[in-house]
């Protein structure tokens, strides 16, 4: 490789890691270059052996979180932490221990991912030097790496600080119902009050009322709690800006406080179903709390049938033995675990003692005389009912990290009329 | 957090056949996927057909099973081995022909020059009713449908996006889709697709194929194809011309003989039956199944 091609890479080497002598930077580059490696290529990969961070990385200095637009590196801050949370993520390189959660400065309200491990109490002010910002799903995110230091903020950097005055994380997303998700954070949704209870809890900070209830819109329902009196009434449709989302069992549900915005939409009528009937899709990423979803049963799952319960915990047996309680005489019992897909999405679904007594049309102790050990025929049965037939199911669908299971209070199969259908889709097929 | 299982989409055998395209992840274990013509990606499908023949291709003890099954506009190709326990004995039991249902993933064959065929792993396989297909027919037309308008709309524009078509008012999943298909196959003639799914409604609302579902396109496509496809001694020398072309040291992949058939305008049932001919007339042998050797 001639020097004239080295010189110049060799420069922006040297002008990333000013404190690297020139010569042993040469020798460097030089043994990448034997492998073939393209000198641009083997730049980068120099300056980060070195520690460096890059030309374009030249520090940006003292940025605040309301100023970052993502993309900027290496900049420092002064912040907060609201919430850290560990995750130990196994990698090809072994374990991996992740750190996120939110930052706050004076003028907003961030998230944060170290991918290093760097720890941050909750409550606790820093000086974050090193750190980038990158747009992650639609939101500016602070990301700390290798080059990243964490010290504590000097006592009065951040004394006059009011999280509570700070807009909530993130931007303002307007959301439909069926669109919103555990753990987000600042959204607007337009619903109606469908039911509200006041509740009186105790709280850190002594005795609290808050209020209950469902909201409603055109598309899915979601309980709700409010934790200020912001005179909330049956029948009322509200825009509400400033919620956010908790989760229970894989079911989203909305709070908020005085700090959220509050309007009375007085002309807007939703048309609210009762039990809303939703795609698969829309329960994949949250479960709901009574609705219908109508789908193909596609595969009895293993656990289906006649089975023995532990008299202690109530725990499926196997070989008649409870995961906690040993060896114990069962309790007979109906379950029939399916697969319900309605081709958007795939959905497990359990249903109870009562649904699998009709669909058998014989009850838990018939079951037990008449299949007493041979408990393989009652799956059958189940094959022969369930399998590639349409059912609607109607109740709750909770989520945990194998995916949705609808907990259906009602099944039924799906017998309507599809002649017309398929006539009115011919006529559409027609003209497409 | 574990993987989430896969949805079973609703596709039919043309859709799924013309494929030509797969999205392998990176990760390890990422699931693999084809991408249809209209752009849906597909790990796992469900469909309903009439299972027209099943062949072991493995020992009686150990039973390894190549299945055709035809629903309304093509034929799904399966194969079930020791992996797939459940769906090998439900079809150890089934006789053909008859009405069945298949869960199942895609399993894709990829040739030397890179174009491959999309053929099932079955997972589960059960008989099913009339009633029951026209139900399946009904939602894969409403599945088909709606990526066929996502499709038309995606192709009048240069730049297709997912928010263009969602602001026509596709829903997400079919606006997906079509920027998808655009983009993996260009414009493309959406005109076989749709005359598909007329057919497939057509036997909804005709009935027919009472006793076994069989599809309405049989008699159709034979009577039509006859007068267009070359006479059946040509079609002859063609077909043997195109085992010796495709032909490898142990003889000629079946599944490469249908590609090529498919591009000079042979359809598969065409190939089939100027196959049994050529082996009734021993112009050609069968060494293993799948494979075909000329004499």
């Amino acid at each position: 490789m001639e020097q004239e091609q080295i010189a110049p890479v060799i420069r922006e080497i040297k002008e990333a890691l000013p404190d690297v002598e020139e010569q042993k930077l040469e020798d460097e580059l030089e043994r990448y270059m034997k492998y073939g490696i393209l000198p641009q290529e083997a730049k980068k990969a120099i300056i980060r052996k070195f520690g460096g961070t890059g030309p374009s990385f030249a520090p940006l200095g003292e940025k605040t979180l309301g100023e970052l637009k993502g993309g900027e590196m290496n900049i420092d801050l002064t912040v907060r932490c609201l919430s850290s949370r560990e995750r130990v993520q196994n990698t090809q390189n072994g374990e991996k221990t992740m750190v996120s959660g939110l930052l706050a400065d004076r003028t907003m309200i961030r998230r944060f991912v170290s991918w290093e491990g760097q720890f941050m109490e909750k409550g606790k002010d820093y000086v974050i030097r090193g750190a980038s910002a990158k747009t992650f799903r639609g939101e500016v995110e602070i990301n700390l790496g290798n080059y990243s230091k964490v010290e504590d903020a000097p006592g009065d950097a951040l004394d006059d600080l009011d999280v509570s005055s700070l807009p909530r994380f993130g931007n303002l997303q307007e959301l439909a119902l069926k669109d919103i998700r555990p753990g987000m954070g600042n959204i607007q949704i337009t619903a109606k009050v469908m039911n509200l209870e006041k509740r009186s809890i105790d709280t850190e900070r002594g005795r609290k009322e808050i209020y209950d209830g469902m909201l409603g819109d055109e598309t899915k329902r979601v309980r709700f709690t409010s934790w200020s009196d912001l005179d909330l009434n049956i029948g009322d449709v509200v825009t509400i800006k400033g919620a956010y989302v908790k989760d229970w069992r894989g079911i989203p549900q909305i709070n908020f406080d005085d700090r959220a915005q509050i309007q009375k939409e007085d002309e807007l009528d939703l048309n609210v179903m009762n039990t809303p009937r939703l795609h698969a899709e829309d329960l994949v990423n949250a479960g709901a709390t009574d609705v219908e979803v109508k789908g193909t049963i596609i595969e009895i799952r293993e656990g289906s049938g006649l089975i023995f319960r532990c008299p202690e915990c109530n725990r499926a047996l196997v070989a008649g033995s409870c995961a906690l309680h040993g060896q114990q005489e069962g309790i007979p019992d109906l379950r029939t675990k399916v697969v319900l897909d309605d081709g958007t999405g795939a959905l497990f679904a359990i249903l109870n003692t009562e649904i699998t007594e009709s669909i058998l049309g014989k009850e838990v102790s018939e079951c037990v005389d008449e299949f007493c050990d041979e408990e393989e025929r009652i799956v059958k049965l189940l094959n022969d009912r369930l399998l590639g037939r349409d059912f609607v199911m109607r109740g709750n669908v909770i989520r945990d990290d194998f995916g949705p299971t609808v907990l259906p209070a009602q099944v039924q199969m799906d017998e309507d009329e599809y002649l017309e259908e398929a006539r009115a889709m011919l006529d559409v097929m027609e003209v497409l | 957090m574990a993987r989430m299982r896969e949805v079973a989409r609703r596709i039919f055998a043309v859709e799924y056949n013309r494929s030509q395209h797969e999205d392998k992840g990176l990760e390890d274990n990422a699931p693999n996927y084809i991408i249809t013509p209209l752009g849906q990606s597909v790990n796992r499908v469900y469909f309903i057909g009439v299972m027209m023949s099943k062949t072991n291709t493995g020992t009686d003890d150990s039973p390894q099973y190549r299945v055709e099954v035809r629903d309304p506009t093509g034929t799904f190709y399966l194969y079930a081995g020791q992996y797939q326990p459940q769906a090998l004995a439900s079809i150890g039991k089934l006789d053909p022909p008859t009405l069945v249902g298949v869960v199942g993933k895609v399993r894709t064959f990829v040739k030397e020059d890179g174009s491959f065929y999309a053929s099932v792993k079955p997972e589960v396989v059960f008989p099913v009713d009339i009633p029951q297909r026209d139900r399946w027919i009904l939602s894969t037309s409403k599945f088909t449908m709606e990526r066929l308008r996502a499709m038309k709309d995606a192709m009048e524009e240069d730049q297709p996006t997912v928010e263009n078509l969602l602001e026509k008012g596709h829903p997400r999943r079919a606006s997906e889709a079509a920027v998808n298909g655009v983009g993996l196959y260009g414009n493309i003639d959406l005109e076989p697709y749709k005359e598909c799914v007329k057919d497939a409604l057509k036997l909804v609302i005709e009935g027919g194929g009472e006793s076994v579902g069989l599809p309405v396109i049989d008699e159709e496509e034979k009577e039509g194809e006859a007068g267009k496809g070359p006479a059946t001694d040509d079609l002859k020398k063609m077909i043997l011309e195109i085992i010796s072309d495709v032909s490898g040291e142990k003889g000629a992949l079946y599944r490469d003989i249908i590609a090529r058939c498919e591009k000079r305008g042979v359809d598969k049932i065409q190939l089939e039956e100027t196959i049994q001919e050529l082996l009734d007339e021993g112009q050609i042998y069968e060494p293993t199944i799948g494979i075909i050797k000329p004499i």
